[in-house]
């Protein structure tokens, strides 16, 4: 086995923008599977809407391309029905943090056997470059002609806050790290998230002098810094940067499938 | 007694009082023991505790079509507020037990009336307020005549929580001599 | 059988238990939360799996998940909550997924009536997903019809791999009445038909059938790597804006609820044969109804009724058989919904009388109307 056989290759070549980000963040998935020696009959992989929500297309697996914000839900049901497989879902910014927020902190919060990618590009790509609740401040988008004013969801100190029991974040100017972490995460048990900084120079970036994708994975390496480094830093120094790492890994609180089996065992209920 | 054809009863309370139950039971029990076919519809509202409640009954030999009752022939309240509330489609003659000591004084030639301190008796001389469902079904069916004491004595201890038979036979007992 | 005194609510769960339901994705919302309750005592019972989502629409979608990896799957709701879940109802339709969908009507629009019965979500449950789609709507009248229109529910949904939407209102659901209970023999259950398992053939099994027929397609995990699609897409499921595509796949939807209508439809007619008016109701509007009927039967009135159990697909043909060229008259408790299905299938008026207002249309209402119409 390679790691293009969880891809696939048939329906190449992708949709995605020349350069995107979503494309090296796939690779980084399926080289994980291939690693771990996950079946691909035993993967459920699940996406909502968006840009990356076409990933599951071309991921050869189980797959199912639901609504906007809510592969989650989705991912719920599959796992409950089935806890002994595995279940990846891939979501955008927006549809994990906007649309699908509500999803996202009580996935968390239950703590289920998921393993959530999130991948942030800042801004909703697929219908043409609208604010989203990573993009940056001032940032200009369609729906921002005069500059963003909202600020940002932190995505790590959310999904802690809400009680996700592994989160980490990663950019894809490192995908070899990033492969290797989402390795990790799906070697956790319980909801895992990592947050993969990723590029929409097409239309997040042409708005904002950052317009062709060498410019902005520029833009994003000068402002990513691994948390090793930054534990050495002054904090005032890197207040704007984006740390990388694992920022939490918490192994000892039970997954929600394994505490329904100790449930169905006081109802009584056979198995 | 002479045999039922339809019949509606209505038992009104303050929420949390144990009257729903008395309905609830009824229900069940004619089913049970003589073949009859039953509903009861509890009033539904919000889940708060304390205002005034009901729950309708309809028995009748055939299956039931209109669910609801358009004419009662049997009203038990055991507060007044709840007994004014859903006083409404009471048919002439029909036969009503007022608590006597939480209805005010209540007299119309229409009506057959009893005034049983029900809640009273429950309490002190049964020794549980809980026991004031059996007691009301007690008394209702010796008063329509809908179910025998054997029949109450074998349905109660099946139907209560463990640990509470003894003193719901008890309010079964005192329920047929109270009237 | 057994004779077991319950409300409907408890009826619909305890009958999906008996139909095979091993998932509930629900939230909790007036008038149907006993069945959420019922269901989370139940299920793990027998192994199966409740969980309360985080709100309706996640419910709905929760369910469609347990469905694709395999179980036969449920979520009931109200009117407001069934308004959130029509974009996933809409997803099933479009998958192509089983699932069982119970409303419990409620007055509406918005929060409307909690606690009070109405049918105001007939269209709804026909048309509330946006795009043109299969859907099958059942609607009991009677405890031991619900008990039996639960399993037929499960049923229709697995053969037909659609949505299947069971109807009732407060009254029905709130009212603990004799349910006879059948044994397990007594009752038939369909399973979902599967392609073998072992293969590791993406191109073998697809949304190709014949004209008419569901779908063959694997659940997840069988080893198949099947894709679930939520966009247009092609006979092999996967995304496609080619009209002449389109138009096929959503031909063969639609043909395999069409073409099995005379199966799917199920309806009574009561005293209708030497009727000179019939009343067309259904839920528990037609209860009150039977109950005038009978009244005024016994005065020598010649009135009938024809109370459709299937809504949806609309009984055209039984309605048209049964009804003729006599007096119709449609009640229900909405302000005009059905009527225009029947006054669409025998192309002419017809009476109403209508009612929402959140009390039930009472036999005394339907005999005064009945009696005013003959």
């Amino acid at each position: 086995m390679s790691y293009m056989d969880y891809v696939r290759t048939f329906k190449l070549p992708h949709s995605w923008c020349p350069g995107c980000g979503i494309g090296t963040i796939m690779q980084a998935m399926v080289r994980a599977f291939d690693a771990l020696k996950w079946k691909r009959e035993d993967i459920a992989f699940i996406t909502g809407i968006g840009c990356s929500g076409r990933m599951s297309t071309y991921v050869n697996a189980n797959t199912m391309h639901t609504t906007h914000g809510r592969p989650l839900a989705f991912a719920t049901g599959v796992k409950l029905a089935r806890p002994e497989k595995h279940v990846v879902v891939v979501s955008g910014d927006g549809d994990a943090l906007a649309i699908g927020g509500n999803h996202f902190i009580h996935a968390a919060r239950r703590n289920i056997d998921i393993k959530l990618i999130i991948i942030n590009n800042s801004v909703y790509g697929m219908t043409g470059g609208q604010v989203s609740p990573t993009t940056p401040q001032m940032f200009r988008t369609q729906t921002t002609p005069y500059g963003n004013i909202e600020p940002n969801f932190d995505v790590v100190k959310l999904a802690i806050a809400a009680g996700a029991t592994f989160v980490a974040r990663e950019s894809v100017t490192r995908p070899r790290n990033l492969a290797k972490l989402i390795e990790r995460s799906f070697q956790h048990k319980g909801f895992s998230v990592v947050e993969a900084i990723s590029n929409c120079h097409i239309n997040l970036g042409r708005r904002n002098k950052l317009k062709d994708q060498i410019t902005m994975l520029r833009w994003i390496n000068d402002r990513i810094i691994p948390m090793n480094v930054a534990k050495r830093k002054d904090p005032e120094e890197i207040k704007d940067k984006i740390i990388l790492g694992v920022f939490h890994e918490d192994k000892e609180r039970k997954e929600y499938t394994e505490l329904y089996e100790e449930l169905i065992q006081r109802a009584g209920g056979k198995k | 007694m002479k045999e039922i054809t339809h019949y509606e009863l209505r038992f009104s309370a303050i929420g949390g009082q144990g009257i729903i139950t008395a309905g609830a039971m009824l229900a069940e029990a004619v089913v049970q023991y003589k073949g009859l076919y039953a509903i009861h519809s509890p009033r539904y509202t919000a889940q708060v505790r304390g205002g005034p409640t009901k729950v309708d009954v309809i028995v009748d030999k055939n299956p039931i079509y209109f669910p609801k009752t358009t004419s009662v022939d049997y009203y038990l309240s055991t507060s007044e507020k709840s007994f004014r509330t859903y006083f409404q489609d009471i048919k002439e003659g029909a036969i009503i037990v007022l608590d006597s000591n939480l209805v005010e004084e209540f007299n119309d030639p229409k009506y057959r009336i009893y005034r049983i301190p029900l809640i009273e008796t429950a309490a002190k001389e049964i020794g549980n307020v809980v026991t004031v469902s059996t007691l009301s079904l007690a008394v209702t069916a010796k008063l329509t005549g809908l179910l025998t004491r054997e029949e109450l004595e074998d349905f109660i201890p099946k139907r209560v929580p463990r640990g509470y038979e003894e003193i719901n036979l008890k309010a079964v007992r005192l329920g047929y001599t109270l009237v | 059988m057994k004779k077991v005194v319950m409300p409907g609510n408890e009826t619909v769960a305890h009958a999906a238990i008996a139909a095979g339901c091993r998932f509930y994705a629900g939230y909790p919302i007036t008038p149907s939360s006993e069945l959420a309750a019922e269901m989370s005592k139940l299920l793990p019972r027998v192994g199966g799996k409740f969980i309360q989502m985080e709100d309706e629409i996640a419910s709905m979608a929760a369910a469609i998940g347990a469905s694709v990896a395999g179980m036969k799957s449920m979520t009931a709701t109200s009117g407001p909550g069934f308004s959130l879940k029509q974009e996933h109802i809409g997803l099933a339709c479009m998958m192509e997924v089983p699932v069982v969908i119970v409303n419990v009507m409620r007055g509406g629009p918005s929060t409307g009536l909690p606690t009070h019965p109405a049918q105001g979500d007939v269209m709804q449950a026909r048309w509330g997903t946006h795009g043109d789609h299969p859907i099958i709507v059942l609607a009991p009248a009677f405890p031991t019809e619900i008990y039996m229109e639960t399993i037929r529910a499960f049923n229709l949904a697995e053969r037909y791999r659609n949505p299947v939407i069971l109807l009732l209102d407060e009254i029905l659901a709130h009212t603990y009445e004799v349910v006879e209970v059948p044994e397990e023999d007594e009752i038939t259950l369909e399973e979902r038909k599967l392609p073998p398992s072992g293969l590791d053939r993406l191109d073998f099994y697809t949304y190709e059938r014949h004209e008419g027929d569901p779908p063959l397609l694997p659940n997840f995990f069988q080893g198949y790597n099947f894709h679930f699609e939520s966009l247009a897409h092609d006979e092999m499921g996967f995304p496609t804006t080619d009209p002449e595509k389109v138009a096929y796949l959503s031909h063969l939807r639609e043909a395999k609820i069409e073409k099995h209508k005379e199966k799917i439809w199920k309806n009574e007619s009561y005293l209708v044969e030497d009727a000179e008016l019939v009343v067309f109701a259904y839920g528990s509007v037609a209860r009150a109804a039977k109950e005038a009927i009978d009244r005024l039967r016994a005065e020598g009135e010649k009135v009938g009724l024809f109370r459709p159990i299937t809504l949806w697909p609309f009984p055209d043909k039984p309605l048209k058989r049964a009804v003729g060229k006599k007096k119709v008259l449609v009640a229900e408790m909405n302000l005009g919904q059905m009527v225009y299905e029947v006054e669409r299938v025998l192309r002419r008026d017809v009476a109403t009388l209508l009612k929402a207002d959140g009390t039930p249309i009472s036999p005394v209402e339907f005999t005064e109307k009945l009696r005013e119409e003959l």
